[in-house]
C-alpha cells in the first residue's frame, strides 16, 4: 500500500521535547477491507508534511464505518496515544452507514461546530453537494477531533484553509507549539505577529540529555538579550513569565525590548546587525554578539553545556573542563566557556568526541571525589551528582587510594568538607571579586591543591553564605542547616527578606512548620542572586523568644490570656484617654498592611501621633523622592561617581555593597564622608562629618568637580544621617551639593536616601508620621507598639499603658501591659517596600505560632472591640485600601521612578533650615548599625547570629595577627586588589 | 588541664590522620623514596600553615637595609600597577635572606611590600616547590631523580647520601647542616647523575646554587663532607672539563672512554664508518662483573659481544 511511502513524521527532528502527535483515521468499509487503497489518509499525511515545520509524528489508522469501533479508535488516539489533533476522513455523508460525526460527538466533551461550517462553506465554493456533508469537530480532553471530507481533493481544499486556526487552538489547549510553512498555510495567532516561531524551542530545543537544570523555566542572559526558555516546551508558560519579567525589567542594561520568549535572536531575512556574528551550533545558525564565548553561542542556540567552574557573575576560570565542545578544524575539544566565538565557527555539542571528552573529565573528577552522597547535604541538588548521571560511568577504573584533605574552619556559617572539592575556584573568585574579601585561595599544586585560607582564619564577609550556593558540590554547605533536612523534603515559598531595607528576594524552605533554610532568589533589579548572611542564617531566631499567646499584665507581671480578654484589656487601658494622649510607634519589621490598619484605627481614635522608631519623625515625606533611592538599584550599576554620606553599606545593605564594588571594578570612583571604613573596595575618604560636605561646595573642590563632570553621579545618604537630630540641616547641605553639582539632571536622578530596616519606606509612603499638632501633644498615656523594640525611652513614659503587638519577646514586650502575638515575615503574606520604593510581598511559608495572628487582623479585631470597626475584612480589602492611600503598594515588584518635582522642595528645605537656623553639628557621621549581626528582634534571637558575633571575637580575622579584630584591608587604599 | 590534654590529643590524632593520608600518596612512589614527602619535590608536607614555635605570626622577619635596596631595584623593573609581578623574585630574596625558607611572616612581609593580599602570596609560595615553607638545613642537597640520572645511578647517589647523612628526602640532619631533597631534571643530564646544592649560609649576596655532576656515590659523600668542613668542593663535572663524551660514572666509578672514541665526528675507530647508535642489546646477558667500559667499546661496533 502506498501508505508506506506516506510520511508518518516530519518537521525539524532535532527535538524530542515538544513533538506534536497527530492521529489520522480513515473511516471506510472498503478501504479497511482492503478492497481499495486508501488515498485520503496519505493525502492528509502529505499535507502535514508540507505544511508543518515544527516536529511532528502521526498515528494512522484505517477502520470500517462502525460507530463503536470509531469511538474506540478516537478514544485511544486521544487518551492513550496522546494526539493533540485527530482528523478523520470519510463517513460524513447521508448514507446509512455514515456515522463518523455521531461517533465524534459521542466521544467529545465539547463541540466545535464552527469547523464543520467553515469546511462546508469552503466546499460549497467548489460543489453544491457540499451541503450533504455533516462534518463536525470537537474537543476531547486536550485533543481536537476534526472530521474532514472523504475525497483527497476535497481534503486539500478544506484543510489548506481550516488549518490556519488549528495551531492556535492546540496552543490554547496547552498542546505543543506548532509552526507552519507559510507558503502552504499560515498559522494565525492573534496578536502574535512579533513573536516568531522559535528555532531553539520549537525545533532545536534541548538536545538529548543536555538539560540539566531542574526548574521549568530558564532565563538565559547574553549581552542585552534575556531569553526565557520553557523546559516543557510550553511557550505559553514562557510567555506569561516573560510578560511578568518584562514588567520588572526596567533598567537600561537589560532593555525590555530585548526580552523575548525563547529566541528571536534569529531574524529571518534581516541582515545581522554589525555587532553580531553568526556561528553554527549543531548545524543550526545563531546570531550572537561579537566577543561572546562559544558557550554563549550554545546557550543562544538553546543547547545546554554542562559546567562547573563557569558562573556568569564571576570571571572565567576555565579550569574544570566540563564544558568541552567540538569546534570544526580544531584538533582538540575546546573549553567553551573560555573560547571566544569566531564568525562562521562550526560548533558541535552532540558528537561522539564531545561525549567522550565529557565522560573523561567526569571520570577524572570522580577519582578523588568521595562517594558520600548519602551523608552529603548537597545530595539531591548537586551539580556533580546531576552531571555524573549523564556523563558518569557506573564503574571506575581507578583502583588507587582517594586523597583526603583537611576540612577548613571558615567560621560559624560555612561548613567545609574539603575532600569533596573539585577545585572549580568559584568560591575563591566569589570572595575576591564579589565579596571583596581576600580570604580564600588555592594553595599547593596538582593533586595536592586545596581550597582554604592557608592560615586558619574567619571568612570576613557579610556575604559569605553565597559560596554555599555557588559551590557545585558539597564541599561548602550550610553549617547551621547541616544534617537537618534533605532538600527534597522541603517546601519552598518565594518571599522577601526583611533583615535590611533592600528587600532581597528569597526562597523560604520549610518542613512542617519549621523554616529549614533560606536561599536567595534571582532578581536582577534587586539582589541579583546574592543575599547577606543575616538574611540567610537568621532564621533560627524565628524559633526562639517567640510570643505565641496574648499576655496581659494585671499587676503580677505578664500572664497568659485569651484573645478576647487581651483585647478587652486594651479597651480598658484606653478608657478616658484622649486621642492626643495616645501614641503609636511602628517597629523595624512592621508590614504595610498592619501599618495602614493601625493608622486607620488610631485616626478613628482621634490620634495622629504616629511615629516609627527610626527617630526621624520630622522627615519631609510629602515627596517620595525625599526619602527613596531615586536612582534605583539597577540604576546605581550605571553610576560612575558615587559619594556615600554617613553610610556603611557593608552593614546596612551588604548586597548593595557588592553592587558598589562591582561598580568600582568596572572603573567607577567612590568616596565617603563619615567613618573611615573598609568597604571592600578602595574609596576616597573625604572627611568625618559636615565640614567635609561644606568643603564640596567650595569652588575648586576636587570631588565637587568630579560629581559635576561625571556622566552618572550618585549621592547616597545613609540611614545614620536620618537618625541624627541635625538631619534637617545636613540634608539641606547635601541638597545644596546636589543642586550645585547637578546630581539630578535630565533623565538621571542621582540623589538617594538609604534606609536600614524593612518597614521604614512603607511607613513613610502611608503617611505613618506625626501630624503637625503632634509637636504640642502632651506625654502619651497610651502607647501602641507595632513590633517596636527600638523606641526611645522618653517616647514611652513609665506611667503609660503600653500595648505591644509583635512576634518576639524583646524590649517592647517586656515593657508592655498587653502583648498581642503577631507573626514574623515567614508566617504572613505581607507587603514590604524596599528603599528604592519597590513594593514586594512575602508569602506564608509556615503557619503562625500558637495563638498568634496575622498582624493586620489583630488591629482589625481590636477595632471591633473598640466599636470602631475598620472597613476591611479580607486581605484583599486591606490591599485595596493600601492602593487607595499609595497606589504603588499594589504594583508588586515594580519600580516607578519617584517624581523629582524639579527640585521645588529644595527651596522648602532651604526655607525650613533657615527657619530653625540650626547649623549642622560637627559630630562625625556614624552608620546606624553598630553590629551587623544584631539589628532586629529576629537576628537578636538567633543563635547563629550570636555565633557570628562571637567568632569575630575569638577567631583571627586577619592573616597578619593572631588577634581577632576588625578585618584588615590591603592595598593602596581600603579594600583588596582588583 | 584535662581539657588541654584532650585538645592536644585530638590535634595529635588529626596529624596522624593527615600523615596517613599523605602516606597514601607516597605509597605509589618507589620504596626507597618512601618518606613523608608529598608527591611534589617540596620538603613541605602540608599546603596549609600551622603555627609552630619557630614559624608563627610573631616570628620576626624584615628585609635588611641592603636587601631593601635590592627590593626597590626589583620593583622598579615592573610597572607600578603590576607590582605583584615581582612576587616570585621577592619571595626568592626573602627565602635567601631567611636561611633558605619562607616563614609566614616572610610571606606576609612580601605581601605588604607588594601591596597584595597575603593569601595571593601563599598561593604562589605553595605552588612552586623551590619555595620552602618550613625550616631547612644550611645546604639544601637536591638529588636529580629523573630518568637520565636514574639510569646513570642517581639511586646509588641517593642511597649513599641517605646512609651517610642519616636522613631521607625531606629530612634535615640534626646539626641543621643538610636537608635532602629530590628534584626533577635540572638540565644537566649530559653529565648525569648530578646533585644541586643550594647554599643558604651566605645570605642573598653570597647565595649559590651549585651543580655537581658526574658523581660517584663516593663523590657525593665527599662533597657534603667538604661542605660541612667549610671547604668549597669543585662545582660542575667532577671528571671532565665540559660535556665531551669522555667517559661515565654509570658503574659507580669514573670510566674514561678510550681516547679514540671521544672523537665523535671522525670515524677512525670504526674504520671510517659511524659507530652507530649505542643501544642496549635486548638479548644481552649482563655479566656479574661489569666490563671495564661500555660493552662494545672495544670493537666499536654495536654488534653484541
Ligand atoms: S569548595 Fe566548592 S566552590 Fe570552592 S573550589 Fe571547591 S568545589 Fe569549587
Ligand atoms: S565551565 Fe568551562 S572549563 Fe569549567
Ligand atoms: S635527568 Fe638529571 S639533570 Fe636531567
Amino acid at each position: 500500500m502506498s501508505t508506506s511511502q506516506s510520511p508518518l513524521a516530519g518537521g525539524n527532528n532535532a527535538t524530542n521535547g515538544d513533538k506534536a502527535r497527530f492521529g489520522v483515521v480513515t473511516v471506510s468499509d472498503r478501504a479497511s477491507a482492503g478492497t481499495y487503497e486508501d488515498l485520503s489518509g496519505p493525502a492528509i499525511l502529505k499535507f502535514f508534511d508540507e505544511a508543518i515545520s515544527s516536529s511532528w509524528e502521526a498515528v494512522y489508522r484505517i477502520i470500517p464505518d462502525e460507530k463503536a469501533q470509531i469511538e474506540k479508535e478516537l478514544k485511544t488516539l486521544c487518551d492513550v496515544e496522546g494526539c493533540c489533533l485527530v482528523v478523520t476522513t470519510g463517513g460524513t455523508g447521508p448514507a446509512p452507514r455514515d456515522v463518523t460525526p455521531e461517533a465524534t460527538e459521542a466521544v467529545c466533551d465539547r463541540l466545535m461546530p464552527g469547523y464543520g461550517e467553515q469546511m462546508r462553506a469552503i466546499s460549497l465554493r467548489h460543489v453544491p453537494t457540499a451541503v450533504l456533508s455533516r462534518q463536525t469537530a470537537g474537543l476531547r480532553g486536550k485533543s481536537l477531533i476534526l472530521n474532514l471530507p472523504g475525497k483527497p481533493k476535497a481534503i486539500r481544499e478544506t484543510i489548506d484553509e481550516v488549518f490556519a486556526s488549528i495551531p492556535y487552538c492546540i496552543e490554547l489547549m496547552e498542546g505543543p507549539y506548532i509552526t507552519t510553512n507559510e507558503h502552504v498555510v499560515k498559522a494565525f495567532r492573534p496578536g502574535k505577529k512579533k513573536i516568531r516561531a522559535s528555532p531553539s524551542l520549537a525545533n532545536g530545543g534541548p538536545t538529548n540529555g543536555q538539560r540539566l537544570c531542574t526548574s521549568q523555566l530558564h532565563v538565559r542572559r547574553q549581552g542585552h538579550v534575556l531569553t526565557l526558555v520553557s523546559e516543557s516546551g510550553h511557550r505559553q508558560a514562557a510567555r506569561r513569565a516573560a510578560n511578568a519579567l518584562r514588567r520588572t525589567v526596567a533598567c537600561a542594561e537589560v532593555d525590555s525590548r530585548f526580552l523575548q520568549t525563547s529566541v528571536a535572536l534569529q531574524q529571518e531575512a534581516a541582515p545581522a546587525p554589525s555587532d553580531h556574528i553568526e556561528v553554527e551550533v549543531n548545524g543550526q545558525p545563531v546570531q550572537i554578539l561579537k566577543g561572546s564565548t562559544v558557550m554563549a553561542a550554545c546557550d543562544a542556540a538553546g543547547v545546554d553545556i554542562p559546567r562547573f567552574c563557569y558562573h556568569h557573575r564571576l570571571s572565567i576560570a576555565g579550569n574544570c573542563r566540563m564544558c568541552l565542545v567540538e569546534v570544526a578544524k580544531s584538533p582538540k575539544p575546546v573549553a567553551s566557556c573560555a573560547m571566544p566565538a569566531a564568525p562562521g565557527m562550526k560548533i558541535k555539542t552532540d558528537s561522539a568526541l564531545v561525549k567522550k571528552a565529557r565522560e573523561g573529565v567526569m571520570e577524572f573528577l570522580l577519582i578523588n571525589h568521595p562517594l558520600d552522597c548519602p551523608i552529603c547535604d548537597q545530595g539531591g541538588e548537586c551539580d556533580l551528582q546531576d552531571q555524573s548521571m549523564h556523563f558518569g560511568s557506573d564503574r571506575g577504573r581507578f583502583t588507587e587510594m582517594k586523597r583526603a584533605v583537611k576540612d577548613k574552619n571558615l567560621g560559624p556559617l560555612v561548613k567545609t568538607v574539603m575532600t569533596r572539592c573539585i577545585h572549580c575556584t568559584r568560591c575563591v573568585r566569589f570572595a575576591s571579586e564579589v565579596a571583596g574579601v581576600q580570604d580564600l585561595g588555592m594553595t599547593g599544586r596538582g593533586n595536592n591543591s586545596e581550597i582554604g585560607t592557608y592560615v586558619e582564619k574567619l571568612m570576613t564577609s557579610e556575604l559569605s553564605g553565597n559560596v554555599i550556593d555557588l559551590c557545585p558540590v558539597g564541599a561548602l554547605t550550610s553549617k547551621p542547616a547541616a544534617f537537618t533536612a534533605r532538600n527534597w523534603e522541603l517546601r519552598s515559598v518565594e518571599s522577601v527578606d526583611t533583615s535590611d531595607a533592600m528587600g532581597c528576594n528569597i526562597r523560604v524552605d520549610s518542613r512542617g512548620n519549621e523554616v529549614m533554610r533560606i536561599l536567595p532568589r534571582l532578581n536582577e533589579d534587586v539582589n541579583e542572586e546574592w543575599i547577606s548572611d543575616k538574611a540567610r542564617f537568621q532564621y533560627d531566631g524565628l524559633k526562639r523568644q517567640r510570643l505565641d499567646v496574648p499576655l496581659v499584665n494585671r499587676g503580677q507581671g505578664l500572664e497568659r490570656a485569651h484573645w478576647a480578654d487581651a483585647l478587652t484589656a486594651v479597651q480598658a487601658g484606653l478608657k478616658g484617654i484622649k486621642g492626643n494622649e495616645m501614641r503609636a510607634i511602628a517597629g523595624k519589621l512592621a508590614d504595610a498592611e498592619s501599618i495602614i490598619a493601625l493608622k486607620d484605627l488610631m485616626n478613628r481614635l482621634g490620634c495622629s501621633n504616629l511615629y516609627s522608631d527610626a527617630g526621624f519623625a520630622d522627615l519631609d515625606a510629602d515627596v517620595r523622592s525625599n526619602y527613596l533611592m531615586n536612582t534605583s538599584l539597577s540604576g546605581i550599576s550605571q553610576a560612575d561617581v558615587v559619594l556615600l554620606v554617613g553610610s556603611n553599606p557593608r552593614t546596612e545593605a551588604p548586597v548593595l555593597n557588592a553592587r558598589l564594588r562591582k561598580l568600582w571594578l568596572e572603573g567607577g570612583q567612590l568616596a565617603t564622608i563619615g567613618p573611615d571604613l573598609d568597604l571592600t573596595y578602595p574609596h576616597e575618604h573625604l572627611g568625618e562629618g559636615a565640614p567635609a560636605l561644606a568643603e564640596l561646595l567650595k569652588t575648586g573642590s576636587g570631588w565637587g568637580k568630579k560629581l559635576k563632570e561625571a556622566k552618572n553621579p550618585v549621592i547616597i545618604v545613609g540611614p545614620g544621617i536620618l537618625h541624627r537630630q541635625d538631619r534637617g540641616s545636613i540634608l539641606q547641605k547635601v541638597h545644596e551639593v546636589v543642586e550645585k553639582t547637578g546630581v539630578v539632571r535630565d533623565n538621571w536622578n542621582g540623589y538617594n536616601v538609604m534606609h536600614d530596616s524593612a518597614s521604614r519606606v512603607a511607613a513613610l509612603d502611608l503617611g505613618f508620621l506625626p501630624s503637625a499638632r503632634s509637636a504640642s501633644a502632651p506625654p502619651p498615656k497610651f502607647v501602641y507598639l507595632l513590633g517596636s523594640d527600638d523606641f526611645a525611652e522618653e517616647d514611652v513614659p513609665a506611667d503609660a499603658f503600653v500595648v505591644y503587638q509583635g512576634h518576639h519577646g524583646d524590649r517592647g514586650a517586656a515593657r508592655a501591659n498587653v502583648v498581642l502575638p503577631g507573626t514574623a515575615y515567614t508566617e504572613k503574606a505581607a507587603t514590604y517596600v524596599n528603599f528604592e520604593g519597590r513594593a514586594q510581598r512575602t508569602k506564608v511559608a509556615v503557619p503562625p505560632l500558637g495563638d498568634a495572628r496575622e498582624d493586620w487582623t489583630i488591629v482589625r479585631a481590636l477595632s471591633e472591640v473598640l466599636d470602631l470597626p475598620l472597613p476591611y475584612d479580607s486581605r484583599a480589602d486591606v490591599r485595596a485600601r493600601l492602593g487607595d492611600v499609595a497606589p504603588h503598594l499594589t504594583r508588586v515588584g515594580e519600580w516607578d521612578a519617584p517624581l523629582w518635582l524639579n527640585g521645588q522642595y529644595f527651596k522648602a528645605f532651604a526655607a525650613r533650615a533657615a527657619g530653625d537656623k540650626a547649623a549642622p553639628s560637627q559630630d562625625p557621621f556614624q552608620s546606624s548599625i553598630e553590629n551587623f549581626y544584631l539589628t532586629d528582634v529576629i537576628s537578636r534571637s538567633s543563635q547563629t547570629m550570636a555565633k557570628c558575633v562571637q567568632a569575630r571575637e575569638v577567631m583571627p580575622t586577619s592573616f597578619n595577627t593572631s588577634q581577632p579584630g576588625p578585618a584588615p584591608s590591603y592595598g593602596v587604599n581600603k579594600g583588596g586588589a582588583k | 588541664m584535662l581539657r588541654q590534654g584532650l585538645t592536644r590529643l585530638a590535634a595529635a590524632a588529626l596529624r596522624v590522620q593527615e600523615v596517613a593520608s599523605c602516606q597514601q600518596v607516597q605509597a605509589q612512589a618507589p620504596v626507597t623514596w618512601g618518606r613523608l614527602a608529598m608527591a611534589t619535590n617540596s620538603h613541605d608536607i602540608f599546603n596549609v600553615h600551622r603555627h609552630s614555635p619557630d614559624n608563627n605570626l610573631d616570628t620576626p622577619f624584615d628585609f635588611t637595609e641592603a636587601n631593601y635596596e635590592l627590593v626597590t631595584e626589583l620593583l622598579s623593573r615592573y610597572p607600578t600597577n603590576y607590582r605583584q609581578s615581582a612576587v616570585i623574585p621577592l619571595l626568592d630574596m626573602a627565602q635567601k635572606q631567611n636561611q633558605g625558607w619562607l616563614s609566614l611572616s616572610a610571606m606576609n612581609k612580601c605581601a605588604e611590600v607588594l601591596g597584595m593580599p597575603p593569601i595571593r602570596v601563599y598561593e604562589v609560595a605553595t605552588f612552586y616547590t623551590m619555595f620552602n615553607r618550613s625550616k631547612i638545613g644550611k645546604y639544601h642537597v637536591m638529588v636529580c631523580g629523573t630518568t637520565p640520572c636514574m639510569l646513570c645511578g642517581s639511586r646509588k647517589i641517593h642511597a649513599a647520601l641517605r646512609d651517610h647523612l642519616g636522613i631521607d628526602f625531606g629530612e634535615t640532619t640534626k646539626d641543621g647542616m643538610f636537608t635532602l631533597g629530590e628534584m626533577e631534571c635540572m638540565g644537566a643530564c649530559v653529565n648525569a647523575p648530578m646533585i644541586a646544592v643550594a647554599d643558604y649560609t651566605r645570605g642573598v649576596e653570597g647565595f649559590s646554587y651549585g651543580y655537581f655532576e658526574d658523581l660517584t656515590p663516593q663523590d657525593a659523600v665527599s662533597i657534603v663532607e667538604d661542605l660541612r668542613s667549610g671547604k668549597s668542593p669543585v662545582k660542575g663535572s667532577q671528571y671532565r672539563s665540559k660535556a665531551e663524551p669522555a667517559g661515565n660514572v654509570g658503574t659507580g666509578k669514573w670510566v674514561p672512554v678510550p681516547q679514540n672514541l671521544t672523537q665523535t665526528l671522525t670515524f677512525e675507530a670504526s674504520g671510517g664508518k659511524p659507530p652507530g647508535p649505542r643501544c642496549r642489546d635486548l638479548d644481552f646477558e649482563a655479566p656479574k662483573d661489569p666490563p671495564a667500559g661500555p660493552p662494545n667499546a672495544k670493537t666499536g661496533s654495536n654488534k653484541p659481544v
